[in-house]
């Protein structure tokens, strides 16, 4: 049922996105598993079409919130304003399904900080009254690496919300001659239509707790994410968070996949989005150039499969 | 499976005669031997027998009589069915696989050497068993020490079954009903102790007439079957007393399944003790119970007298040893009646157990079915591994896709099978399911990657 549901959307998504087979498909199952996707990359390679495709696709309700440095928290989350004798609360763009926070690191840390409770709890305290947020609730951040003046890097609280960080990169030549000929009239994003709705995707998040992931396998999730922290080049590794959260991208990702059951490749192929903006290298292998995606392919490296014993 | 041929030897050698050796061994031997053929041999171990007695004359002496000649044939086919059934059952990894055999070896020499040969052979099994199920999960291997224990127990307490179901109880029983005839009772119906030898032979002589033949092999399997029933309580009995002792450190879980089972043994019980006196103490249903034998085979007699040199053998009349055999019968049926339904109920407490048991980090159901041929599986698959340690050993970081991507582009003659292999191996170690059709795919490529791999080795 997922898998079939994975092909739709992709066609539909494919319509205005050539060549993000990749992105998409990690979206789609950051989606599933309840989380939040940083999209990370230069200007101009499709984040924002990206996410505003899948919202709608997913016949989901899509909010664009432009970071800015004088974005207040009460512009994220709404006020309550005095009308007709009585407070009324006036909702903020963050009461919405899929809410694309585009140039996030544009924004002072106290107006990142203010996206936390959404992220985390799904739901926005103003003024000492909490409100609940509607299911599915997915926020799609986006901010450019090049350009950090005038940026406020998000704090590590803030990162560790997010269940992905995915980079977009460069189409190859083929694929930008083909999004060159489907772009030609007008952009075809305005048009696309929803082959999905919110209560399936409901239904598809609830599911996939029937996934089956090995104990050997939970085991392997562990030492991963034990590596990262035992690691001699890294300050800070990944969190007990980050284990819960790789484990469901590989769920997430095998459900995808059309398989009741995780194999370990699901796991290797979401460790880099999952733990990589998590890990804070010393300041020291940062300077020579290391990265966070070196520390994780060691870690896959040492780390064993678990197969077959050999006695 | 090969596990089970001494089995077979042992059971081939205790109940069958010597002649027939020969064509039971190279039956095995060509079991072994043409494991491809093994459907014909099946189907065809009855005609194996006859070739080997109309057509090899193993026997010359035999085969003037066709009567006795079909009886030897008949005992031979018979037991090589039981092997085909017993290496069905172990090919399934099943725990009774020697039971088949047992059970002809029973049939044909009810004694206590088969029987202990049973025992011998249902240890050594499950010992052969648990140290490949243990093997297929790479865990060391140790024996329990209630195993021992339970093993000791079921040696001695079927020592002490031999010795009561196989061979009746030989009670001199003095024939009151009909008096000899050259020796008529005193006066006053007493005896006097004065009786002639021949009038104390007539005594002793049964007054009944010879059994019918078939009256006789009614007592002979009625005592048979008995014998089997005991010992089907008797497993029954220490499977209970297993289940009960299976969690050391914590308490004993009774529950209402397992309370009712304990009653349908215990009723199972009663029911073999009255049907086992009926057979071996009893004249029938009903009948009065014999005088009981004193020291030295003498037997007091109404009088006060006790009569020395009692002949020995059983004196019961026949319709007495005709019911003993129907309750015999009887006995059977009510306790494979027991069996059957605490068999269910012991299947009922297994699967409670194993729903307690979490072994995956997901909330998927644990999924128990197939488990035997998922361990064919991923035998074939750990056998596929050493047989690439030389030429493309895996390494441990791999994953069996990653593997089995590195094999194609290294070895493309493998890749079709390799990725076969895979393919069934991935669902069966992190799916945790199988069906018998995917082990026999699996065992069916790894026969393929070796034929490969052996071509590769004569290849210059």
């Amino acid at each position: 049922m997922t898998a079939e549901w994975y092909a739709r959307v992709a066609r539909n998504v494919e319509r205005v996105m050539v060549g993000q087979e990749e992105a998409l498909r990690l979206m789609l199952a950051g989606v599933l598993a309840g989380g939040h996707v940083l999209l990370e990359d230069v200007p101009g390679t499709g984040k924002t079409t990206l996410a505003r495709a899948l919202a709608a696709s997913l016949g989901l309700a899509f909010k664009r919130v432009q970071f800015t440095p004088d974005l207040l928290p009460s512009d994220l989350t709404g006020v309550n304003v005095w009308q007709d004798g009585r407070f009324r609360f006036v909702p903020g763009p963050v009461f919405t399904q899929v809410l694309l926070a585009d140039e996030i690191n544009r924004a002072t840390p106290k107006t990142q900080s203010a996206l936390l409770e959404a992220m985390a709890e799904g739901q926005v305290t103003v003024d000492g009254e909490t409100r609940a947020l509607e299911p599915p609730f997915f926020v799609v951040a986006t901010q450019n690496p090049i350009e950090m003046d005038g940026t406020f890097p998000l704090p590590e609280a803030q990162l560790d919300r997010f269940l992905l960080r995915l980079r977009l990169g460069y189409p190859d030549a083929e694929e930008e001659v083909r999004m060159l000929e489907r772009l030609r009239a007008r952009h075809p994003v305005e048009s696309l239509e929803p082959v999905s709705e919110a209560a399936e995707v409901r239904a598809l998040q609830d599911a996939l707790g029937r996934v089956r992931l090995e104990g050997e396998l939970a085991r392997y999730v562990v030492e991963l994410v034990r590596a990262t922290r035992t690691d001699p080049d890294v300050a800070l590794g990944a969190s007990p968070r980050a284990a819960l959260a790789l484990q469901r991208t590989a769920m997430a990702l095998a459900a995808l996949a059309g398989r009741d059951y995780v194999l370990p490749d699901d796991v290797k192929q979401a460790a880099g989005p999952v733990l990589e903006h998590r890990l804070i290298l010393r300041a020291e292998v940062r300077i020579e150039g290391m990265t966070a995606a070196e520390v994780v392919e060691r870690a896959l490296a040492g780390v064993p499969v678990p197969t077959e014993e050999l006695g | 499976m090969k596990a089970l041929l001494p089995v077979a030897a042992g059971f081939f050698l205790v109940a069958l005669e010597p002649r027939l050796w020969p064509g039971a061994f190279l039956y095995l031997a060509a079991w072994v031997g043409l494991p491809r053929w093994r459907t014909e041999l099946a189907w065809g171990a009855p005609f194996f027998t006859l070739y080997l007695f109309w057509g090899l004359g193993l026997e010359p002496a035999a085969a003037v009589d066709l009567v006795e000649r079909t009886r030897l044939a008949l005992r031979l086919a018979l037991g090589l069915l039981a092997w085909v059934w017993a290496a069905s059952l172990a090919a399934r990894a099943g725990r009774t696989a020697p039971l088949p055999l047992f059970l002809w070896a029973l049939a044909l020499r009810p004694g206590g050497a088969v029987l202990a040969l049973g025992v011998l052979a249902w240890v050594y099994w499950n010992y052969r068993l648990e140290r490949w199920r243990y093997a297929e999960r790479a865990a060391v291997f140790r024996v329990d020490g209630r195993a021992l224990v339970a093993v000791v127990l079921t040696a001695l307490v079927l020592a002490g079954l031999v010795a009561v179901s196989v061979r009746p109880p030989s009670l001199p029983v003095p024939t009151v009903a009909a008096p000899a005839p050259a020796a008529p009772p005193s006066s006053g119906g007493e005896f006097s102790g004065e009786a002639s030898p021949a009038a104390r032979a007539a005594r002793w002589r049964r007054p009944v007439a010879p059994l019918p033949a078939w009256a006789e092999a009614l007592g002979y399997y009625g005592t048979v079957l008995a014998a089997v029933a005991s010992l089907i309580l008797l497993g029954l009995l220490l499977r209970v007393l297993w289940v009960v002792l299976r969690s050391p450190g914590e308490r004993p879980r009774l529950s209402r399944r397992a309370i009712v089972l304990a009653v349908l043994v215990i009723f199972a019980m009663l029911f073999w003790a009255v049907g086992y006196g009926l057979l071996f103490r009893g004249d029938g249903a009903g009948g009065p119970l014999p005088t009981p034998a004193l020291p030295g085979g003498a037997v007091p007699v109404p009088g006060g007298e006790v009569l020395p040199d009692a002949p020995p053998g059983p004196a019961r009349s026949w319709p007495g040893r005709l019911l003993g055999g129907v309750s015999a019968l009887g006995v059977l049926l009510l306790v494979l009646m027991s069996s059957g339904l605490a068999y269910l109920l012991l299947r009922a407490l297994r699967t409670d157990g194993a729903d307690d048991v979490s072994g995956s980090a997901g909330r998927a159901p644990a999924r128990t079915p197939g488990a035997r041929h998922a361990g064919r599986v991923r035998a074939a698959y750990r056998v596929f591994l050493r047989r690439m340690r030389r030429l493309l050993p895996k390494r441990g970081s791999e994953t069996p896709q990653e593997y089995a991507r590195r094999i194609a582009a290294q070895r493309p003659d493998l890749a079709r099978a390799v990725w076969a292999l895979t393919r069934l191996y991935e669902p069966v170690r992190y799916g945790g399911l199988a069906d018998e059709a995917e082990a026999a795919q699996a065992e069916a490529w790894l026969a393929r990657i070796e034929t490969e791999l052996k071509k590769g080795e004569v290849r210059p």
